[in-house]
């Protein structure tokens, strides 16, 4: 942890902070959102998230294109007014970024847009108007770091050099908060792993909150202490990763399809299991396990979440998420088997992604 | 913050605000060059209007470069993840353009006024009017332009929209455009009104300027900017196709509303009227008996003339006296706004024509009906003979030595042009015009409309007659499509069944024969010559001095006249009322000085012109057209 516990000090002379000044809260997230949502005519783009990034951590944001992440981090950012919900900023809540909560934040935005006739030198100037906290030695230190030359037009430089040059713009002024919208992107590999190097030291070695959007699960895994599964603009999971990956595992039929089986049993997953939650299509029961197994294969789970059925491909496969104990991690059903899943397994599971099994 | 961005537009449009630097102070230039040349247009302020077009054009490049620059970059983006309110973007942005244009303005206004303190008396009102509709007007094309930035690619199409509009509603309504604010406030009366602010201009212009900047606003603030986003984005094919779409589509429209608009008859209190229950109607100023006598005959003669081109309708006819005016002189009187002919002659004074006055009234009628386009060079010999074939109208059969003065005018003017014997030659008319005089044309024409008659036939001849010089046809593009198509020879052919080139030859036949019995009289029709050699009175101003002589005068010429007038640049005639003349002493051969000096470069048109009775009209010795050394 560094200094984000506490508001930035105000240089001297400075007027532009007096606008409006939030005192923090030590305890509070350096970020919590409660029912976030935006709306363009019918169309919900973000559809009442909530999210929460603990101070000097990494959070991970994942999802495929389109799933709602930039349009969620504009509006983190006060480009875009969100429809409804409430952010909080350190403790402060608020409907909309302020200003004075904007100065705390460093952003990276997805593509970067800068003026094509600045140098990463006039760029830094001229974004220091609007920092009163800016340290132009910091500013200098970290092109020097980051390998961008000062003096050359913005337009001139790669993508990964504008990636960067954007990173030290967004830390130059000591930012509690880091934001960065999908960073990685159009990065080649070796760019890509430099840049999360980077972030990972900024909240290693100086304590740095940051939240990263991605669709990228190999970088997330790699970074992220926390990730958030958007989809469709709907938060599907937010926790720990190491939480996740033992919560979601598979159950594979190791027999012949059950189509083959008419006289098997029917029964629903839900049956016995108050909590459970069905996401891919509620109404669809699990085909049944194999006869020789008649007890109720659900009845030991307390919440029970089917993720993905598989049930279509030539072996019977479901991915299930069990917040409580799962009984079926060390006996599973006769006939069937269970298996841990990668994280990339279980966000493509999340994102309902269909994989003919070849 | 605010100083941040201010640093930044500075930084980045640096250029275009010295060019407006520069436009500026070439307009602060010129009106202070009016000022040492003293300015004949009545005030040295006026020369400000000439600047107001530089503000509009500064303001055009300052729109584009503040906001288009901005957005069609997206450059915005990167501004607005910046701690920075959206809005104080373009806030500055516009308070930032409009400070530099307000600058520009208000130097011009001061080198101006400083300018004129030797000749201008300066009241507190006077200039409290003067910069309050110089400023309004300079905030309002700024805020205009500014708005418009942010329509981004469409601002094109915006402009041709807010262009087809005013055009129309000067086109339908007959709006006086320089009346109407903001145009007005840097209008004719700019330098002059000195009591009286003229609070509606400035009230509309100013809550024009306010609307464009909440425009502005709302456009850069709607939907999180994302609007404006859009539309910053360059054009694609499909945005080109369908902009160049909406410009055609509003220049169709254009031509459209102008075939259907029908101006509204002048209407001139006073005058003796004939023909309200007729086709022509015709008022003669100011009112006696002898106008109203004037007003039924020339009403009759209008009325005959609408049967014979089946025209169901003529503009009305006003004829004023103006005594002031030689008996042969006729002055058309332009009406933009209505439709009418006015014509000023000397209607009571001794020697004034009734023929000719019809043959000039029928003229200018039928150019009034046709829009204008039958004076196009390649048809105007039909107007040019049916001037004179109507007011001498008679039976197809009667010889053309019926009519002796016309014929002699034709033979006379054949004779001295060398001959027209092709289409081609007919295609120059105005040529013909400028070595021989439009009365002597007159009269070749009117020998082929009359030779036409009898080759082809009095109906045929009408046909033809018709369709050249009653075709209510809108002055446009389509007009000139749809003639291109059609032109004057394929109309000879279809109505007279003739080929025009055949009969040319014919019309030459006859009047080669006729040439023949006239040999003698035409041997003693005078031929006019004249030359004109400039010489420097001073440094830079000439006087003219002519030499004329008249060879084969068997017969006397009557009132020789040197006619020459000033012609401004790509204009060959002179019009009437710009004319001078200068009336020499009867002699075979003479020379003098021409009362007038010109300044160098200067362009003139001249001829030596005099009467000749027996042709009853104006021979010359041909049109020249010159420049002061």
């Amino acid at each position: 942890m560094s200094d984000s516990g506490s508001s930035p000090p105000a240089l001297p002379g400075s007027t532009e902070l007096k606008e409006e000044s939030y005192p923090d809260s030590p305890d509070s997230a350096a970020l919590r959102v409660t029912g976030l949502a935006k709306q363009y005519g019918r169309f919900r783009v973000v559809d009442g998230i909530n999210l929460e990034v603990p101070r000097g951590e990494i959070y991970g944001f994942l999802g495929r294109n389109g799933a709602g992440k930039t349009t969620t981090i504009r509006m983190l950012m006060g480009i875009v007014a969100p429809t409804s919900g409430e952010i909080e900023f350190f403790g402060q809540r608020t409907r909309r970024t302020t200003i004075a909560l904007k100065r705390r934040i460093g952003y990276v935005s997805q593509s970067q847009h800068f003026y094509p006739w600045m140098s990463a030198k006039q760029l830094g100037r001229f974004v220091s108007g609007f920092y009163p906290n800016w340290d132009a030695a910091e500013y200098t230190r970290l092109l020097t770091l980051l390998e961008v030359p000062p003096d050359r037009r913005s337009s001139e430089l790669s993508g990964g050099m504008r990636m960067k040059l954007a990173l030290a713009l967004a830390l130059a002024h000591h930012p509690d908060l880091l934001i960065l919208d999908e960073p990685t992107a159009g990065l080649d590999p070796v760019a890509q792993r430099e840049f999360l190097e980077i972030v990972k030291n900024q909240s290693r070695n100086h304590g740095r909150t940051t939240l990263f959007s991605s669709h990228r699960i190999d970088e997330v895994e790699r970074a992220a202490d926390k990730v958030g599964i958007i989809d469709n603009g709907v938060m599907r999971y937010e926790g720990e990763l190491d939480r996740l990956r033992a919560e979601v595992r598979r159950i594979v039929a190791v027999t012949e399809p059950p189509a083959s089986r008419p006289d098997a049993p029917e029964f629903s997953p839900g049956t016995g299991s108050p909590d459970a939650v069905f996401f891919d299509s509620p109404s669809k029961s699990i085909p049944p396990l194999p006869p020789t197994d008649p007890v109720h294969p659900l009845a030991g789970f307390e919440t029970y979440e089917l993720l993905r059925d598989e049930s279509h491909t030539s072996q019977q496969r479901y991915v299930y998420r069990c917040t409580s104990a799962d009984p079926w991690s060390e006996a599973p059903p006769p006939g069937w088997k269970t298996e841990s899943l990668s994280l990339e397994d279980i966000f493509l599971a999340y994102a309902g992604m269909k994989v003919a099994d070849l | 913050m605010t100083g941040a961005l201010i640093r930044k537009e500075l930084r980045q449009h640096w250029w275009a605000f010295l060019l407006i630097a520069f436009l500026s102070m070439c307009g602060i230039v010129w009106v202070l060059l009016l000022t040492i040349l003293q300015d004949q247009s009545g005030s040295h302020l006026f020369a400000l209007r000439l600047h107001a077009f530089l503000l509009a054009l500064s303001a055009l490049v300052l729109g584009n470069r503040l906001v288009v620059a901005e957005y069609s970059a997206s450059t915005q983006i990167f501004l607005e993840s910046l701690p920075l309110p959206r809005l104080r973007i373009v806030v500055v942005k516009y308070f930032l353009g409009l400070s530099i244009l307000l600058v520009c303005a208000a130097t011009a206004l001061g080198a101006a006024l400083l300018a004129g303190m030797r000749t201008e008396v300066y009241t507190p009102r006077f200039l409290g009017i003067l910069i309050s509709r110089y400023l309004c007007y300079t905030i309002f094309v700024y805020s205009f332009y500014f708005a418009m930035g942010f329509l981004g690619r469409f601002r094109f199409a915006a402009y041709a929209v807010i262009a087809a509009g005013i055009t129309l509603l000067v086109k339908l309504r007959d709006v006086a455009l320089h009346e109407l604010a903001p145009i007005h406030l840097i209008g004719t009366t700019f330098p002059f009104e000195r009591e009286i602010y003229p609070v509606q201009s400035l009230v509309i212009t100013s809550a024009l300027s306010l609307a464009f900047f909440i425009l502005a606003m709302i456009l850069a603030a709607s939907r999180e900017g994302s609007i404006s986003t859009l539309l910053g984005e360059r054009m694609s094919y499909r945005d080109k196709i369908a902009l160049t779409s909406l410009i055609f589509g509003i220049m169709v429209a254009m031509v459209v509303i102008d075939e259907v608009k029908v101006k509204e008859p002048y209407a001139m209190t006073g005058g003796s009227s004939a023909g309200e229950t007729r086709i022509a109607r015709v008022t003669v100023a100011p009112s006696s008996e002898n106008a109203r006598i004037l007003a039924e005959r020339l009403g009759k003669d209008l009325d005959e003339m609408a049967g014979f081109l089946d025209l169901p309708t003529l503009p009305p006819v006003f004829l004023i006296e103006r005594t002031d005016l030689d008996p042969d002189q006729m002055q058309y009187g332009y009406l933009e706004q209505s439709e009418g002919v006015i014509i000023r002659t000397a209607y009571n004074a001794e020697g004034w024509s009734y023929a000719r006055c019809l043959e000039y009234v029928s003229g200018e009628i039928i150019d009034v009906v046709s829009s204008g386009r039958i004076s196009k060079e390649d048809r105007f010999w039909v107007l040019d003979g049916f001037t004179l074939y109507w007011p001498h109208r008679d039976r197809p059969d009667a010889p053309l030595d019926k009519d002796h003065h016309l014929l002699l005018r034709a033979l006379y003017g054949t004779e001295i042009l060398g001959g027209i014997r092709t289409p081609v030659d007919l295609q120059k008319w105005f040529s013909h015009q400028m070595k021989v005089g439009h009365e002597i044309t007159a009269g070749i024409s009117w020998s082929m409309l009359r030779v036409l008659e009898k080759e082809a036939g009095p109906q045929e001849a009408r046909n033809f007659m018709r369709s050249v010089l009653a075709a209510r046809t809108p002055q446009n593009a389509l007009t000139t499509l749809r003639e291109l198509g059609d032109p004057i020879e394929s109309r000879f052919r279809r109505h007279t069944g003739l080929e025009l080139s055949s009969f040319l030859d014919s019309w030459n036949f006859e009047l080669e024969s006729l040439r023949e019995i006239h040999a003698s009289e035409l041997e003693n029709i005078p031929k006019l010559h004249a030359d004109l050699n400039f010489k420097g009175e001073a440094e830079t101003t000439f006087q003219a001095r002519y030499r004329v002589n008249v060879t084969g005068s068997g017969t006397s010429i009557e009132r020789p006249v040197l006619l020459y007038g000033e012609t401004a640049p790509f204009q060959v005639w002179v019009p009437e009322e710009l004319l001078k003349r200068s009336p020499l002493t009867q002699s075979d051969s003479f020379e003098g000085w021409l009362p007038d000096t010109w300044g160098s470069g200067t362009g003139l048109a001249w001829t030596f012109a005099a009467d000749h009775p027996t042709m009853r009209c104006r021979i010359i010795s041909g049109w020249i057209h010159t420049h002061v050394p």
